[in-house]
C-alpha cells in the first residue's frame, strides 16, 4: 500500500498495488497507442522514420509536417480532452450519487453545440477561435440554468431536469441548422460530429494547463467523495461541507466538460464510460480512481480517434461518432441493469 | 538547334511554373503560383467541377460515398459521367471532412476551399497556399470567374461564357419581356410539412436572372434577402410562380416523378392549388445539373428554360 500525504495531511491517499499496477499498463498502452498513432496515417510512414523526424532528423519536410503538426498535436489532444470528459463524468456521478450522469446527458454538450451552431449560422464571418469561446460560455450557461432551475432537489430531478434543458437546447439547435444556410449547417455538423482533426499545438497547451489545474482540483476533493457517496446525512455526520463541495464539484465537472467540448466538440458517452470501465476493473480509493478514468477516457478518445481516422481513410470517421457508437449500446445496458437504482 | 530551342522552352516552363502572384482571398491576400500544377479542391460540384471544365491541373479532390458505393464526384459523374479513376484525380476524402495527411501526401501547390469549409485552415495553409473563396461575397459567376484567375485559366472561361452568353441572348430575343415572367424554384420537405423556396439555387438562379425572369412577389416576400427560406405546406397556394420548378436527384433513387409524390405525401391533390401545377407550367429537373457550378450545368437549365418556358410561352401565353 502506498500512502501520499501532502499539505500536512490537507490531501491524503492510499494507492493499492493493483491500483498501480493498473496505472502503469494503462499508460504502457497509451504510449503504445501515441506510437501507432504517430505512425499510422494517410501519409505512408513507418515508426523508424516517425522517430527520426521527432529526433531532428525528418526524411522530409512533408514529415516533418504531418508528425509535428498533424499527427502528435491531434494524439495529444485526443488524450486530454478524453481525460477531461472523463474527470468530469466521474465528478458528476459522485456529485448526483447516479451512474448515469454524462456531461452530454445533463446539457453541458448541448450549450457549447448551440453556441457554436449559432456562430457558424449566424455570425459566420466569426473566428474560429470565438467559436471555441462560446461553446465554453454556452456549457457554462446551460449548466448553471439546470442548477438554478433544478435547485436543491435529489440527484434524480439533477438529472432529469439536465435531459429537459438538454432537449430543450437541442431543439433550438436543430432548427437552426434547418433553416440556417446548407452549407454552413453541413460545415456546423462536421464540428457537432465530435472530431479531433483540426487539433493545434495552441490547443495542446491550453488543455495541458487546463487538465493539469483541473486534475490537482479533482484530487484535492478526491477525500470527501467517499462520504460523498453515502448520502447527504452521512456527509454531513462525518464532517464533510456538503454545500461547497457539491458547488466544487459541480464547477470542476462543468469547466473540465466546456472546456473539452469547445476545443474537439461533443463526445458523446466518454464521461459515462470511462468511470464504469474503472470501476470494473478495480475497487480502489477516490484518487486512484479518478487518476484511472482520466486515463480510460484517454485511451477511449485516443482508440476512437485512431480508428475513426485511419479505418476507411481518406474518410474520416469523427471520433465522437465512434464513441457514441460504443456509449449508447453500454448505456442501454446500464439502464437495464440498474433500474432498481434509478 | 533543336537542343538549343528544347533548352529555352524547358527554362521558360520553369520559369513560368517557378513565378508567383498575389490574390485576394478570404482570409488576406496571398501568394499563389502564378501556374498552379497540383491544385487540391475541397469541394466537389462547386470547385472540383468547375476546374474540371476549366482543364485546371487537380490533383486531389473530396468527394461524395454513399454505402457500399465508389466514392464519386458530385456533379462530375452526373454531368459527364467520369470517376476519379478517369480524371486521375486523388479522392482525398468527403466534402467538409478531408484527410489532412492525403492531401500533404499529393504535394499541392494550389488548395482552394470556400469560407464555410470545416477544415482547419491553419493546418491548409501549412501544407500549401490555400485560397479560401468568400461565398457571402460573390455571386455564382463571379466565384467561376475568380476559380479560373486563381487556376490560370481566364482563357477557357472566357470562351465558355461568351458561348453561354450568346445562348443567353438568344432566349432573350425570342421572349417579348422576360420581366413579365415569374420563374421559381422550390421543393417539398414532408418530414417538416413544410417547402424551401429558393431565391438562390445555383446554375438555375444564374441563368434566370441573366435572362431577366423575376422572381414571384410571394418568393420575393418570404425570402427576403436570404438564399432561402421555408413556408408551411398551408402556404401552398400562396405559391404564384408562373413557372415552377423543382429537381429530383436520381443519384438517391429519385425519378422524376418523385418531386409530385413528396407533395402528394403531403397533400393529395396538391397540384390543384399550385396555378403553375393545374396550367401545366410545373417542371422537375435534374437536381445536381441544375444546381452545380458548371457550364454544362447552365447550359441543361438553359435549354429547360429555351423548351419550357420561351418556347410555350410566346405560343400559348403571349397574346
Amino acid at each position: 500500500m502506498v500512502v501520499i500525504r501532502l499539505f500536512n495531511e490537507a490531501f491524503s491517499t492510499r494507492f493499492r498495488p493493483i491500483g498501480l499496477t493498473l496505472m502503469l499498463a494503462g499508460l504502457l498502452i497509451w504510449l503504445g497507442l501515441v506510437a501507432a498513432s504517430a505512425s499510422l496515417g494517410s501519409f505512408n510512414m513507418n515508426l523508424a522514420e516517425v522517430w527520426q523526424t521527432v529526433i531532428g532528423n525528418a526524411p522530409s519536410a512533408q514529415h516533418e509536417l504531418v508528425v509535428w503538426e498533424f499527427r502528435l498535436p491531434r494524439t495529444l489532444v485526443a488524450g486530454l480532452v478524453g481525460a477531461l470528459f472523463a474527470l468530469s463524468g466521474a465528478m458528476l456521478q459522485n456529485l448526483t450519487r447516479n451512474s448515469l450522469a454524462d456531461p452530454s446527458l445533463v446539457g453541458i454538450s448541448q450549450g457549447a453545440a448551440l453556441a457554436v451552431v449559432t456562430m457558424v449560422i449566424v455570425f459566420p464571418e466569426v473566428s474560429g477561435y470565438w467559436r471555441e469561446v462560446s461553446a465554453f460560455a454556452g456549457s457554462l450557461l446551460v449548466a448553471l440554468a439546470i442548477r438554478v432551475v433544478a435547485g436543491k432537489g435529489n440527484s434524480l430531478k439533477f438529472i432529469l431536469m439536465g435531459i429537459g434543458m438538454a432537449a430543450l437546447v437541442s431543439a433550438i439547435t436543430s432548427a437552426m441548422l434547418t433553416y440556417g444556410d446548407i452549407d454552413r449547417a453541413m460545415s456546423a455538423l462536421a464540428w457537432l460530429a465530435g472530431s479531433i482533426n483540426s487539433a493545434t499545438w495552441s490547443d495542446v497547451k491550453i488543455l495541458s494547463v487546463a487538465t493539469a489545474a483541473l486534475l490537482i482540483l479533482y484530487l484535492v476533493q478526491a477525500r470527501s467523495m467517499s462520504p460523498m457517496s453515502l448520502g447527504h446525512e452521512a456527509s454531513v455526520g462525518l464532517g464533510v461541507n456538503i454545500n461547497m463541495l457539491a458547488t466544487t464539484q459541480l464547477v470542476t465537472s462543468v469547466l473540465a466538460a466546456a472546456l473539452a467540448t469547445a476545443v474537439v466538440g461533443p463526445l458523446g458517452f466518454v464521461g459515462l464510460l470511462a468511470p464504469h470501465i474503472t470501476r470494473t476493473m478495480v475497487k480502489t480509493g477516490p484518487a486512484n480512481f479518478l487518476l484511472l478514468t482520466a486515463l480510460n477516457g484517454a485511451l477511449l478518445v485516443l482508440f476512437a480517434d485512431l480508428v475513426g481516422r485511419t479505418l476507411f481513410a481518406p474518410v474520416q470517421i469523427a471520433a465522437g461518432l465512434l464513441t457514441s457508437l460504443i456509449g449508447a449500446p453500454f448505456f442501454i445496458w446500464l439502464m437495464l441493469s440498474r433500474k432498481s437504482q434509478l | 538547334m533543336k537542343s538549343i530551342i528544347a533548352l529555352f522552352l524547358t527554362l521558360v516552363t520553369a520559369i513560368s511554373l517557378a513565378q508567383t502572384r498575389t490574390v485576394a482571398s478570404y482570409q488576406g491576400e496571398i501568394e499563389i503560383p502564378a501556374n498552379p500544377q497540383r491544385i487540391v479542391a475541397l469541394l466537389d460540384h462547386m470547385i472540383m467541377l468547375p476546374l474540371y471544365e476549366l482543364d485546371a491541373n487537380v490533383v486531389g479532390s473530396v468527394g461524395r460515398q454513399w454505402e457500399g458505393q465508389e466514392p464519386y464526384i458530385r456533379g462530375v459523374r452526373a454531368l459527364y459521367q467520369q470517376n476519379f479513376a478517369d480524371l486521375g484525380v486523388e479522392f482525398v476524402g468527403t466534402a467538409f471532412s478531408a484527410d489532412i495527411e492525403k492531401i500533404t501526401a499529393l504535394n499541392p501547390d494550389l488548395i482552394i476551399t470556400y469560407n464555410f469549409g470545416s477544415e482547419s485552415l491553419e493546418q491548409l495553409e501549412a501544407i500549401a497556399p490555400t485560397y479560401v473563396i468568400d461565398a457571402d461575397k460573390y455571386s455564382y459567376m463571379e466565384r467561376f470567374e475568380l476559380l479560373a484567375e486563381v487556376t490560370n485559366t481566364t482563357d477557357v472561361f472566357n470562351a465558355k461564357k461568351a458561348h453561354y452568353d450568346e445562348r443567353v441572348a438568344e432566349i432573350q430575343a425570342w421572349l417579348t419581356n422576360p420581366a413579365d415572367i415569374s420563374v421559381a424554384m422550390a421543393m417539398p420537405r414532408p418530414d417538416s410539412a413544410e417547402i424551401t423556396l429558393y431565391r438562390d439555387y445555383g446554375a438555375f438562379s444564374q441563368v434566370a436572372n441573366d435572362i431577366g425572369f423575376s422572381l414571384p412577389a410571394f418568393f420575393a416576400e418570404q425570402i427576403g434577402e436570404s438564399a432561402s427560406a421555408k413556408i408551411s405546406i398551408e402556404d401552398l397556394a400562396s405559391i404564384d410562380a408562373d413557372y415552377l420548378f423543382d429537381t429530383f436527384e436520381p443519384n438517391r433513387g429519385d425519378t422524376a416523378t418523385s418531386t409530385i409524390e413528396r407533395y402528394n405525401s403531403m397533400i393529395p391533390n396538391w397540384c390543384e392549388a399550385v396555378e403553375a401545377c393545374r396550367e401545366g407550367r410545373y417542371i422537375p429537373l435534374r437536381r445536381t445539373d441544375s444546381f452545380s457550378m458548371s457550364f454544362k450545368a447552365l447550359d441543361y437549365v438553359l435549354a429547360q428554360f429555351a423548351t419550357h418556358i420561351a418556347a410555350r410561352h410566346e405560343l400559348y401565353f403571349n397574346e
